[in-house]
């Protein structure tokens, strides 16, 4: 049974709408990060654009060539894990920028907090969602992505290229676009893999 | 030939299966529609690889027994027909496995 679930969900993510709508959402916050850092918090807005975005996708482009499925608790179970990932993530962000400024002082604290924390911890903020989806739908390129995401933020932190809200920036930047990369090429092959089913999608 | 007490429970078991579900394209659609919410008939063509009339007649069955609900609705001016397992359905299946499970005890051994 749980194999036949996971080749169930396997199959919903086929189309590499995930992994469009995943890296458009990085790629835009990696925007926002290098530039207006100040405005990361409207990157809320970002998710409930793409949402009905997403939905629309699906309606017209998905479900007529592979139909319409609903999983169990979908909505309910993506919601509670990006609100705890979130508050998890504000908590240890928190927690060790003032463990450090109580011991090394501020300005040395700060230094190394943005340097190395702040990359590190933010990329493995954001491997969580990619290693929830391969434990629950059995995706291998999901733990793939996972394992990317904090090499890329451990790169940025030893390389020292940039420090501070820019690092987080370019973390995003390097783990959205070969997502966005991979999620139009999926999407393409879907297409064409899946010509569009004739309207009769009723008992005959 | 009397049969002792164990083969009298094996013997009610095999005859206790549900048919309705021990055929294995609508048990293939009991055990996808019990892995999800609810699914459309496009999709389930899909996965269970069935031809449409075929799965539409174990859709049929399947909705005679009582076991799965099917609606249809449209969705921006297509049909979808939406199906998706009754309680009933569940406990069917879930008391076909156990019957399952007693039988395939009591098979030998190779």
């Amino acid at each position: 049974m749980n194999q036949l679930e996971k080749r169930v969900y396997q199959s919903v993510c086929r189309d590499g709408l995930l992994e469009m709508t995943v890296g458009t959402y990085m790629v835009l916050l990696g925007t926002i990060f290098i530039f207006q850092p100040r405005l990361v918090a409207f990157s809320v807005f970002f998710m409930f654009l793409l949402k009905p975005l997403v939905q629309k996708v699906k309606n017209s482009c998905i479900y007529p060539r592979t139909g319409y499925v609903k999983l169990k608790n979908e909505d309910e179970t993506v919601g509670k894990g990006i609100a705890i990932t979130a508050v998890i993530f504000i908590l240890v962000l928190a927690g060790s920028l003032i463990a450090l400024i109580l011991s090394l002082g501020t300005v040395a604290g700060r230094q190394i907090w943005f340097r190395w924390f702040l990359p590190i911890l933010s990329s493995i903020m954001f491997a969580f969602g990619p290693f929830w989806v391969g434990t629950t739908y059995g995706l291998k390129r999901a733990y793939l992505f996972a394992a990317f995401v904090p090499l890329c933020g451990i790169t940025v932190a030893v390389t020292g290229i940039t420090t501070g809200y820019t690092s987080i920036g370019i973390v995003c930047l390097a783990a959205g676009t070969p997502a966005l990369i991979s999620g139009v090429i999926m999407f393409n092959s879907f297409l064409r893999r899946y010509p569009l089913e004739d309207v009769s999608n009723v008992i005959e | 030939m009397l049969l002792n007490s164990k083969s009298q429970t094996e013997q009610q078991s095999i005859l206790g299966i549900d048919r309705v579900i021990h055929e294995p394209a609508r048990m293939l659609i009991l055990m996808i529609l019990l892995s999800v919410e609810n699914a459309d008939f496009l999709f389930l063509l899909r996965q269970t690889g069935l031809t449409r009339g075929n799965l539409s007649s174990h859709m049929s069955k399947l909705e005679a027994a009582g076991f799965i609900t099917i609606q249809k609705e449209f969705v921006e001016k297509i049909p979808r027909t939406l199906l998706s397992i009754k309680e009933d359905g569940k406990s069917a299946f879930y008391s076909y496995c156990k019957v399952m499970k007693e039988i395939i005890s009591c098979c030998p051994a190779e």
